[in-house]
């Protein structure tokens, strides 16, 4: 070894250092700030204003969907086809900072009742697999228009007095949820 | 370059004659959203606020209104109705909001829509009210009349208007 090479040896802390710096920025930090700034664009874009997300706040889609989860509502969803029933979306208020996540049971031009707790659409009982518990609701049958959609939450252990539902406009909704 | 540096001076230029300009001369729509926004703080309360803190709060809520406002809301628990026909019943109100342990009310979204005769407005508006000790927030949304009243904007009416319904 020369002593020219001895000199060029980095010293133990320096190549740690220099081992962080890669770890941190990695090894050309120009393209490293490229990467996060695209990085940062396609998280605002996808989650600002694609997949949006929502935190469920309340017990009304018990037990499909806790208090406190955390969700998508993928506002593309309904670009190319209308909701479909069984589909759980997202009904925004004045704005979409809060919404309601509920499911949809009846469709534009359907009648929609509850019979002791089953919900029925234009007199044919409704198949709803994510139902665990029942209930004893009764509701007056509603026809829904042109743009109208029945929803409702999946727990119908709540009291119908205490559990937001019925029709809502099509305009309403903002976004399938998803993942 | 220098080019680049000129462009870029005058749009900066730009935007803070704009912001200046906003921020002195705000338009009908950032005044009721500004407006609504200082309801909120007033009715809104914490724990350890002081009872003299809270009741000037709760005095300032009526100052909101038109004295012939018209309310009607929709009780969560129940779903019953609820109205106030006058800005006493609604002083009354606010202050019986103070025997609850806290208050936090917030209008997360505000649309605004000034009618062409410049001196009256609708707000189509999301109310989040969280009561101290309750599980869960009341939201709602509200249609909201202002009316231009000595250079304020005066709520004449509010009614509770949901995005799902059983009528």
């Amino acid at each position: 070894m020369t002593p020219d090479a001895a000199i060029d040896q980095p010293a133990p802390s320096r190549r740690w250092l220099q081992i962080l710096k890669i770890c941190a920025v990695g090894r050309h930090p120009r393209r490293t700030l490229a990467r996060i700034i695209v990085l940062a664009a396609a998280c605002f874009i996808v989650f600002g204003f694609i997949l949006l997300p929502v935190r469920v706040t309340g017990i009304s889609m018990e037990p499909t969907y806790h208090n406190g989860a955390i969700r998508f509502s993928n506002r593309l969803a309904f670009l190319w086809h209308e909701p479909q029933r069984r589909d759980v979306v997202t009904i925004r208020y004045a704005g979409i900072h809060a919404m309601l996540m509920k499911r949809i049971i009846g469709l534009p031009g359907e009648t929609v009742q509850f019979v002791r707790g089953q919900a029925l659409i234009d007199g044919a009982p409704l198949d709803e697999p994510y139902v665990s518990w029942g209930c004893r609701w009764n509701l007056h049958p509603i026809k829904l228009g042109d743009g109208d959609y029945f929803v409702v939450g999946d727990n119908r252990s709540m009291r119908m007095q205490d559990h937001e539902f019925g029709k809502t406009r099509r305009e309403k909704i903002v976004g399938k949820i998803v993942l | 370059m220098k080019w680049i540096a000129r462009a870029a001076a005058l749009a900066i230029a730009f935007a803070m004659a704009f912001w200046i300009w906003r921020t002195f001369f705000p338009s009908p729509e950032a005044l009721i959203r500004k407006r609504l926004n200082s309801l909120a703080a007033c009715a809104s309360f914490t724990q350890g606020q002081s009872d003299l803190s809270k009741m000037i709060g709760a005095q300032r809520v009526p100052g909101f209104f038109a004295p012939d406002v018209n309310v009607i809301i929709d009780v969560p628990a129940g779903r019953l109705r609820h109205s106030f026909a006058d800005r006493d019943e609604i002083a009354r109100a606010a202050l019986g909001t103070r025997q609850q342990p806290s208050l936090s009310v917030k209008f997360p979204d505000i649309n605004v829509t000034v009618n062409p005769d410049g001196r009256t407005a609708m707000a189509d508006a999301t109310v989040i009210a969280r009561v101290g000790g309750e599980r869960d927030d009341i939201v709602q949304e509200l249609q909201i009349s202002f009316v231009l009243s000595n250079g304020d904007w005066l709520i004449t009416g509010i009614q509770s208007a949901g995005p799902v319904s059983l009528h």
